[in-house]
C-alpha cells in the first residue's frame, strides 16, 4: 500500500468521537498572502500563531465541542468536494492545533505528551543556542505590563501623526547628511577605534538598541498584540537587548506587520538624526563626540545589521510580511530539499510542494544568497577575531562553518542513507548524491583547472638605454637631437663641472710638479725621491680619477636607439646629480621589456610554476605580446618601479599614505623583469602593462585551498 | 531505565522511547554482548552444572517435601529477588519436577537455554532441541517469585498440547496453569490469566490487552478508577474497574517462535473491531463500481507497479482519465483523494492480490493466508474497505465494513513487557533488530547432539519447467530409497501445482496448506513414515514435531525439499530444520528459478544477467557460487527493506500517537 497520505487513516478511530472545540481565548483573523485567502489562529497568550487554509478553516470553525470529529469532516468532506480534506490532513492539523494550545477536547489529553513535549522545546531551545552562537537569547522580564502603562505617552508618536513627525526630522538629517559627508566619514577609523572611544560607543549602544526594541514593543502594543518577553541576545558576542512580538504575525494587514517590524530602526534613524543636528549645531567637546558616536551606532548599525534581509533580524520579518510569504527562511529551505527530493531523486512521496508561483521564485533566490550571505559574514567576523584573539577567531569559525555548513550536509546525507522518505527511491537517491559529491570532487580535486596571475606593470628599458649623470655638474649642451638616432659612444649631452675641470688642472699641475721633483732629487737625496715617487703615484691616481669622472660629463648613448629626452630645451644650465635620468634611447624597433610588480601572495607561483606569460599595454590596442624571459629583479620589498602602478598613480597596488611620491607600496611587491618576445614599436618608456603569468593548471580545490592558507595566515599574526 | 507505568491498573512498561542518541547506545551495546557471547555462554555453563549439582541433592526429597521446598523458595524470591542461588535453586527443582512428572531430565544445553532467558535473551535452539520444556525453567522461577507469565506459542494447538503436558510438573511446584484459549468466555480468560502461568497464543493475548484497554476507556489512571468505583460512573456499580480486566498486567512473556512473532508479525496490526455500518447497498455498490472503473483504466499508460514493495500508483494520465469516468458520480468520487484511493484499492484488488496466494475463498468467505506462514487468519481482514474490494472482486457476499475500535502492532505491545523473553531455531540473523527493537540479547545454545543433517546444496535453474521437473525428480529418489520427503512451498497456489506434477509423476503425496488447516496434526504426525511425500506450506508444523518411523531413520531420514527462496533466510532454516530433529539424519535441498519473487524482486539486475550468460547444462543450471551470492544479496537486500519498514512503522506508531496526544491515550 502507498505510504503517502491516505483519505482515510487507520488512526481515525482514535479520534473520531472527539468533540474539539476551539479554545476560549483564541482568535481567528482573516489574512490575505499573495491574493489567497488564509486563516490565522491565534492564541492572545503565548504568542503562538496557525496558518490554516480555507478548506481547514470549514472544519476549524465548526469545532464547537457539540459534534464529533467524524461529524465535521463528513461534513466537511461534502461540502468541499475536491478539496475535501483527507482524514490524515485532519489528524495533521489537529494535532497541530493542540501543539499550539489552541484546540481542547472532551477528553484530557495524554498528559505524558505534555511533558514530553515540555521537555523537547526546552531542549531543543537549548539546541539552537548551540548551533547559533551568534544569537544567544536570554530572555529577562515580562514588558507587558510597563508597555501598556506607558503606552499612552507613546501613542501620539505612532500613527500619522508620528509619521509625519518622523519624516520632518529624518528628510532634512539625510539631506544634511549628505551636505557633510566628507566631515562625516573622513578619517573614520582614527576617531571610531581608540580605546576611549570604543568605551563610549559601548556605553551608548544598549540604551540605543533598548530604545529600539521598545519600538516594536509600543508598535506591537499598540495594534493589540501582547509582548511577554523582553532580554538579552548575546549577538555576535554582543549582548543586546530584544523582545519578542510574534504576536504581531496575527496582524491582519501586512503593512502593519511591517511596521512592527521596521519600528526598530525607525527610531534608531529618528535618534541618528536628532544626534546630527546636535553635532552641527555645537562647538567641539564631548558632548559632540557623544552625538556623533551616538549618530554613528544608531544609522551604521541599525542598517547594515537589523536593516539586513539576508540575516534574520528585523529587516527579514520586514521583507517576508512585505512579499506575503510568512516563513520566508524555513520555507525556503523546504522547498529546496523538495525540489532535491522531486527532481533528483524521484521520490514519489514529494507532494506538490504548498507554495505558489510567487513564493516559489523567492524561496529559490532567498535560500542560497541568505545562506552564503549568512556564512560568509561568520567567516568574516571570525576573521576579524582571528587577527587580535586567534583562539576565539578560530573556535567562532569552526562553530560557525559546523553549524551552517557541516551539520546541514551530515543531515541529508543521513536522509538520503536512512530517512524513510527515500525508502522506495534509496538506490537512486544514493546514486545521485554520490554521484554528484563524486563528480563535484573530481572537479575540485583532480580535473585541472586554468591558473593565472594578473599583475601590472610598465614598459622599462634595459639599463644601458637609461641614459643617467655619470656624475655631477651642469649641463652645457644637448648635442644630439631629441628624436634622433644615435650610436652607442655617442655624445648626446654635454655637461660641465667648473670644480671638476679646475680639479683636473690642479693635478695635472702637481703632477708635473712632482715630476720635476723627482727629477731634481733622485740622485741627491734617496729618501726625498722616494717620498716624492709616492706622492706621485697618489696625485696619478687621484688625475686619472678625476679625468675620468671629467670625461663621464659627457654623456654618451649606452646602445643605438632613438634618443628622447624631456624638454630639452630646459636642460642647458640645469645641474644635474650623479644617477640622474636624463633621457633614454629608444631601442630600434621598440621597447622589450616590461618590469611588473607582484604581490607577496602570487610571487611563489610566478617564481616556480609560470607556463608562460603575456602582456597587453594600456596605450595600445591588439592583441596580448608573448614574453620570452623573465627574471626576479632584486629591489626593496616595498619600492616600486613608477608611481603609474600604485594606487594614487591610478594603478592598483595599494601605497603608504606616508610616502608623498606614491613609490612605496604598503604591502610587500616584488618586482619582475619580462622580456618581450619581439619589441613594440610604439611603447613608450614607463607606460602602463597588464601582464599575465599563466601557471601550469591545477585543480579548483588546490586553488581554493592556496588563497584561503594565504587569507588565513595574513590575518594570524604569528 | 525501564519506566513502569504507576498510575496504571495494569503493571506495565511505558512505551519507550528512543532519541537518536539512545538508539545508536543501544546498537552499540547490542553489538558489544554478541561479541561477548562466549564468556556468557560459559557463564551460563556455569549456571546449568551448579543447578545439576544441586538436582542431585533434589533428588532424594518426596514429593510432599519438594513441594515444601517451591514454597520456601517461592518466599524467599519474593523477599530477595532473583538472586543466582534462588534461581539456580528454581531451576533444580524444576529439572526434578520434570523428571519425576514427565520421565525428561533436562539436558545442561536446556539449563542453558532456561538460564539466558532469565538474562533478557532471546536463546536460538535448534529445532527438536525441547524447547517446550525449557521454557518451564524461566516460567516456574518467575511464577514462583510471584511474577506472571505468559507464555506465548503460535497456535492453539501448541498452547493446549504444552499446558497440558506441563500441567503435571507446574502442579508438583504448587503453581498453577493456565490455558487460554479461541472461543473461550471472558470469565475462562480471566481465570486462566490469574494462574501463576499462563498459556496462550500471541493473537489471543494481544485481544485481550486490546479488550481490557477498551475496558478501561478513557479513565485508565489509577486515581480516575478509584473516583469511577466511588461515584458509581460507568455502569460498573461499585466494582473497580480492575475488576473487569482480564489480564493481571504485562509482567512476564516467555515467546516461543520468537522470531515469527516479535520479527516476522512485528508490524500487523491486531485490530479489535465491531460491526460499522452493515453492508448497505449503496457502500456495496461503490466497491463493484471502482472495480469496473479501474477495469477501464491501462497498465503503465494510467498506473504503474512497483514490484519492488508492492506498491501501485496512478499516473498523472490515470489520474485525469479517472476524474474524467467519475464525473457526474458524487458522494465518494467527489473528493480527488478519495476518488482515487478507491482506485487504487481497486487496482490493488485486481493485481496485487491474488487468489491462493494472500487469501483463499472457503466457505463463501474471503480469508486471508498469511505469508510467513502460510496460515489461514480467519478473523483478520484487511483495511481501508481492501477487503470488502476483493470480496466484490470474487463475487462473494460482502462483509459489512468494520469499525476499528482499538489497535495495536506486535512490535508495540511486546515492548511493554517487564521481562521479555524467547526461544526460537533462529535467532541470529535477527539479533540486531531484536536488540534494538526489544533490548533483548541473543544467544545460541549448543544442540545435545551433534546434528546429522546433510545439506544436498542449492540449485538454481533459469527455467521454472525446469525447477519443477528437478524437484519431482528429487522427491522420487529420495523415496526410492525409502526416506520421506517433505516439499515447501511459499503459497497455496504453488503447493497446489506441486500436488498435480507429483500427481502426473505418479508418487502418491499430502498436501498441508491453508485449506487443509485442521488436518493439520495428522499429516504431520505421519510425515515421517516411509515414501510418504508431504507438500507443505511454510507453516508445515511448526513447533510441532515430524517423528521419524524407524525404517526413514535407517534409510537417512526425512528430506527437505525447498521449491523457492523465502525472503528471509529464517525462514529457509526453520523448514531445514524439519529434518534432522534430535541427532536424526536428515538431509535438505533447494530448488530455485530465477524469476522466483524473491529474485525478481530483489536479486540484482547485474547478477542475474550474469546468471543467464554463465547458466549450462541441458537444464540451464546456474553455477553454485553465482546462484549463492545471487540468493544473498537477495535475500539481504529483503531483509534490510523489511527491517526498515518495521522500524518505519514503529517510529510513524510513535508520532503518531505525539500527533494524536489530544485525543488522549492510545492504545
Amino acid at each position: 500500500m502507498s505510504e503517502t497520505e491516505r483519505f482515510l487513516s487507520s488512526s481515525w478511530y482514535r479520534i473520531a468521537a472527539l468533540k474539539p472545540r476551539l479554545r476560549e481565548h483564541v482568535t481567528v483573523r482573516m489574512h490575505r498572502y499573495r491574493g489567497q485567502l488564509w486563516y490565522v489562529i491565534g492564541d492572545g497568550m503565548r504568542n503562538r500563531v496557525h496558518r490554516v487554509s480555507p478548506a481547514g478553516y470549514v472544519l476549524v470553525a465548526s469545532m464547537d465541542g457539540t459534534r464529533t470529529l467524524d461529524d465535521l469532516w463528513s461534513a466537511a468532506a461534502v461540502a468541499l468536494g475536491e478539496q475535501a480534506p483527507t482524514q490524515d490532513q485532519v489528524i495533521q492539523l489537529l494535532g497541530q492545533l493542540h501543539t499550539n494550545d489552541l484546540v481542547s477536547g472532551d477528553v484530557p489529553p495524554d498528559a505524558r505528551e505534555l511533558f514530553e513535549r515540555q521537555g523537547q522545546l526546552n531542549r531543543s531551545k537549548a539546541l539552537q543556542w548551540l548551533l547559533n552562537p551568534l544569537a544567544l537569547r536570554i530572555p529577562l522580564i515580562d514588558p507587558n505590563e510597563f508597555l501598556t502603562r506607558t503606552l499612552p505617552f507613546v501613542q501620539p508618536l505612532i500613527g500619522r501623526l508620528g509619521g509625519l513627525l518622523w519624516l520632518a526630522v529624518v528628510l532634512p538629517a539625510l539631506l544634511l547628511a549628505a551636505k557633510y559627508w566628507p566631515e562625516l566619514t573622513g578619517n573614520v577609523g582614527d576617531r571610531v577605534l581608540p580605546p576611549e572611544n570604543l568605551l563610549l560607543i559601548a556605553a551608548i549602544y544598549p540604551v540605543i538598541k533598548l530604545l529600539h526594541e521598545l519600538g516594536h514593543g509600543y508598535v506591537t502594543r499598540a495594534h493589540g498584540g501582547e509582548v511577554h518577553e523582553l532580554g538579552v541576545m548575546l549577538l555576535v558576542l554582543l549582548p543586546m537587548p530584544y523582545v519578542e512580538v510574534s504576536a504581531s504575525a496575527g496582524f491582519r494587514s501586512k503593512w502593519t506587520r511591517c511596521f512592527v517590524g521596521a519600528a526598530g530602526i525607525m527610531v534608531e534613524l529618528f535618534i541618528a538624526a536628532l544626534a546630527l543636528y546636535v553635532w552641527l549645531l555645537i562647538e567641539p567637546g564631548f558632548v559632540r563626540a557623544l552625538a556623533f558616536n551616538v549618530m554613528l551606532t544608531a544609522s551604521v548599525s541599525s542598517l547594515l545589521f537589523n536593516g539586513n534581509p539576508l540575516l534574520r533580524y528585523d529587516g527579514y520579518y520586514v521583507l517576508a510580511d512585505a512579499i506575503e510569504v510568512p516563513n520566508l527562511a524555513l520555507r525556503g529551505r523546504q522547498y529546496w530539499s523538495y525540489l532535491a527530493r522531486r527532481y533528483l531523486f524521484g521520490t514519489p512521496q514529494a507532494r506538490d510542494f504548498p507554495a505558489t508561483r510567487g513564493e516559489r521564485i523567492w524561496f529559490l533566490f532567498y535560500m542560497p544568497v541568505s545562506t552564503v550571505y549568512r556564512i560568509s559574514v561568520t567567516i568574516g567576523i571570525a576573521l576579524f577575531l582571528m587577527s587580535k584573539y586567534l583562539a576565539a577567531g578560530v573556535l567562532l569559525a569552526l562553530w560557525g562553518v559546523a553549524a551552517g555548513v557541516i551539520l546541514p550536509v551530515l543531515k541529508g546525507i543521513w536522509s538520503v542513507l536512512a530517512a524513510p522518505d527515500y525508502q522506495r527511491k534509496r538506490a537512486r537517491a544514493v546514486a545521485t548524491t554520490f554521484g554528484l559529491v563524486a563528480v563535484g570532487l573530481t572537479v575540485l580535486l583532480w580535473l585541472p583547472a586554468p591558473l593565472h596571475t594578473d599583475a601590472e606593470g610598465v614598459v622599462w628599458l634595459p639599463d644601458d638605454a637609461i641614459l643617467r649623470a655619470g656624475t655631477d655638474g651642469f649641463v652645457r649642451a644637448v648635442s644630439a637631437a631629441p628624436g634622433s638616432m644615435v650610436t652607442r659612444g655617442q655624445v648626446v649631452i654635454e655637461s660641465v663641472d667648473p670644480e671638476l675641470s679646475a680639479q683636473v688642472k690642479i693635478l695635472r699641475g702637481r703632477e708635473t710638479e712632482l715630476i720635476a721633483k723627482l727629477e731634481s732629487v733622485r740622485f741627491s737625496d734617496r729618501v726625498e725621491a722616494v717620498v716624492t715617487e709616492t706622492e706621485l703615484v697618489a696625485v696619478r691616481i687621484e688625475r686619472a680619477r678625476e679625468e675620468h669622472r671629467a670625461a663621464l660629463l659627457d654623456l654618451r648613448a649606452g646602445t643605438d636607439g632613438q634618443f628622447v629626452m624631456p624638454r630639452p630645451a630646459d636642460a642647458p644650465g640645469r645641474f644635474i646629480h650623479r644617477g640622474d635620468i636624463l633621457g633614454y634611447m629608444l631601442p630600434p624597433g621598440g621597447a622589450r621589456i616590461v618590469r611588473a610588480t607582484v604581490t607577496q601572495e602570487d610571487i611563489d607561483l610566478v617564481r616556480h610554476h609560470v607556463r608562460e606569460a603575456r602582456i597587453k599595454l594600456v596605450d595600445r590596442l591588439g592583441g596580448a605580446i608573448a614574453v620570452r624571459t623573465m627574471r626576479e629583479v632584486p629591489a626593496g620589498r616595498d619600492k616600486l618601479p613608477s608611481a603609474a602602478l600604485g594606487t594614487t598613480g591610478g594603478g592598483a597596488t595599494m601605497i603608504d599614505p606616508r610616502d608623498e611620491h606614491g613609490m612605496t607600496a604598503f604591502n610587500r611587491v616584488f618586482q619582475v623583469d619580462l622580456e618581450l618576445a619581439s619589441p613594440v614599436p610604439e611603447a613608450g618608456f614607463g607606460g602602463r602593462a597588464h601582464v599575465r603569468f599563466d601557471h601550469e593548471w591545477e585543480p579548483l580545490g588546490v586553488q581554493l585551498w592556496r588563497r584561503a592558507r594565504q587569507l588565513l595566515l595574513s590575518r594570524v599574526e604569528i | 531505565m525501564t519506566a513502569i507505568a504507576l498510575d496504571q491498573p495494569y503493571y506495565e512498561r511505558v512505551d519507550p522511547r528512543e532519541g537518536r542518541v539512545d538508539e545508536m547506545l543501544i546498537r552499540g551495546q547490542g553489538w558489544l554482548s554478541r561479541r561477548m557471547a562466549p564468556i556468557r555462554r560459559r557463564r551460563l555453563i556455569g549456571f546449568a552444572i551448579q543447578a545439576e549439582q544441586l538436582g542431585t541433592a533434589i533428588s532424594d526429597l518426596s514429593d510432599a517435601a519438594m513441594l515444601e521446598a517451591a514454597g520456601s523458595l517461592r518466599a524467599r524470591l519474593i523477599r530477595n529477588g532473583m538472586t543466582r542461588e534462588n534461581a539456580v535453586h528454581a531451576f533444580a527443582l524444576t529439572r526434578e519436577a520434570c523428571a519425576r512428572q514427565l520421565g525428561l531430565r533436562h539436558y545442561r544445553v536446556q539449563l542453558m537455554g532456561g538460564a539466558a532467558m532469565l538474562e533478557r535473551c532471546v536463546c536460538e535452539m535448534e529445532t527438536g532441541e525441547g524447547k517446550t520444556i525449557t521454557a518451564v525453567l524461566p516460567a516456574v522461577a518467575f511464577a514462583l517469585a510471584g511474577r506472571p507469565v505468559h507464555v506465548v506459542t503460535v497456535n492453539d494447538y501448541l498452547a493446549e498440547r504444552d499446558a497440558a503436558q506441563l500441567q503435571p510438573v507446574y502442579e508438583a511446584l504448587g503453581l498453577t496453569v493456565g490455558l487460554v484459549a479461541h472461543g473461550q468466555k471472558p470469565e475462562e480468560r480471566r481465570a486462566a490469566y490469574a494462574a501463576d502461568v499462563t498459556y496462550c497464543t500471541n493473537k489471543d493475548l494481544v485481544f485481550d490487552y486490546l479488550r481490557d484497554r477498551l475496558a478501561l476507556g478513557r479513565h485508565r489512571g489509577q486515581a480516575r478508577q478509584m473516583i469511577q468505583a466511588l461515584t458509581g460512573a460507568g455502569g460498573g456499580g461499585l466494582q473497580s474497574g480492575t475488576e473487569r480486566l482480564l489480564l493481571r498486567g504485562l509482567h512476564v512473556a516467555i515467546v516461543d517462535e520468537a522470531d515469527s512473532i516479535l520479527i516476522d508479525e512485528a508490524r500487523t496490526p491486531l485490530i479489535l473491531s465491531g460491526a460499522g455500518e452493515s453492508g448497505e447497498a449503496s457502500a456495496d455498490a461503490v466497491y463493484a463500481d471502482a472495480l469496473g472503473m479501474v477495469r477501464l483504466l491501462e497498465p503503465s499508460a494510467h498506473w504503474r507497479l512497483n514490484p519492488r514493495d508492492r506498491g501501485l500508483q496512478l499516473t498523472r494520465d490515470g489520474r485525469e482519465q479517472l476524474a474524467r469516468l467519475a464525473s457526474g458520480r458524487t458522494g465518494l468520487w467527489g473528493a480527488r483523494r478519495a476518488r482515487e484511493e478507491l482506485a487504487e484499492r481497486a487496482l490493488s484488488a485486481l493485481h496485487l492480490f491474488h487468489r491462493d496466494t494472500q487469501y483463499i475463498v472457503a466457505d463463501g468467505k474471503v480469508q486471508i493466508v498469511d505469508e510467513f506462514t502460510g496460515r489461514v487468519m480467519p478473523d483478520r481482514t484487511w483495511e481501508f474497505g481492501l477487503h470488502q474490494m476483493v470480496e466484490a472482486k470474487e463475487g462473494v457476499e460482502i462483509t459489512g465494513r468494520k469499525v476499528t475500535l482499538a489497535r495495536i502492532t506486535y512490535q508495540r505491545f511486546f515492548r511493554r513487557y517487564r521481562h521479555l523473553t524467547g526461544m526460537t531455531g533462529t535467532a541470529m540473523e535477527v539479533a540486531g533488530e531484536i536488540a534494538g527493537v526489544y533490548h533483548l540479547g541473543a544467544i545460541r545454545v549448543p544442540t545435545n547432539r551433534p546434528s546429522r543433517r546433510a545439506g544436498m546444496g542449492s540449485h538454481l535453474f533459469i527455467d521454472t519447467a525446469d525447477k519443477w521437473a528437478a524437484v519431482v525428480d528429487s522427491a522420487r529418489n529420495s523415496v526410492a530409497l525409502g526416506r520421506s520427503v517433505l516439499i515447501g512451498t511459499r503459497s497455496v497456489e504453488t503447493s497446489e501445482h506441486v500436488s498435480a506434477l507429483l500427481t502426473e509423476a505418479e508418487l502418491p503425496h499430502t498436501v498441508l496448506n491453508a485449506r487443509q488447516d485442521r488436518q493439520e496434526a495428522e499429516i504431520v504426525a505421519t510425515a515421517g513414515q516411509p515414501n510418504r511425500i508431504t507438500v507443505a506450506t511454510n507453516m508445515a508444523g511448526r513447533g510441532t514435531d515430524i517423528r521419524l518411523g524407524h525404517p526413514v531413520r535407517e534409510a537417512g531420514g526425512l528430506h527437505v525439499i525447498l521449491t523457492e527462496f523465502h525472503e528471509s533466510k529464517r525462514i529457509d532454516r526453520q523448514l531445514y530444520g524439519r529434518g534432522g530433529r534430535q541427532g536424526d539424519p536428515g538431509g535438505f535441498e533447494c530448488f530455485a528459478a530465477l524469476d522466483d519473487e524473491v529474485l525478481t524482486r530483489f536479486g540484482p539486475a547485474g547478477l542475474r544477467h550474469l546468471a543467464l550468460h554463465f547458466a549450462h547444462g541441458a537444464n540451464l543450471r546456474v553455477p553454485g557460487g553465482l546462484a549463492m551470492l545471487l540468493i544473498r544479496r537477495a535475500q539481504n537486500a529483503a531483509g534490510r527493506l523489511n527491517a526498515q519498514i518495521r522500524r518505519e512503522t514503529l517510529a510513524n506508531d510513535l508520532s503518531l500517537d505525539n500527533l494524536l496526544a489530544f485525543a488522549g491515550q492510545g492504545e
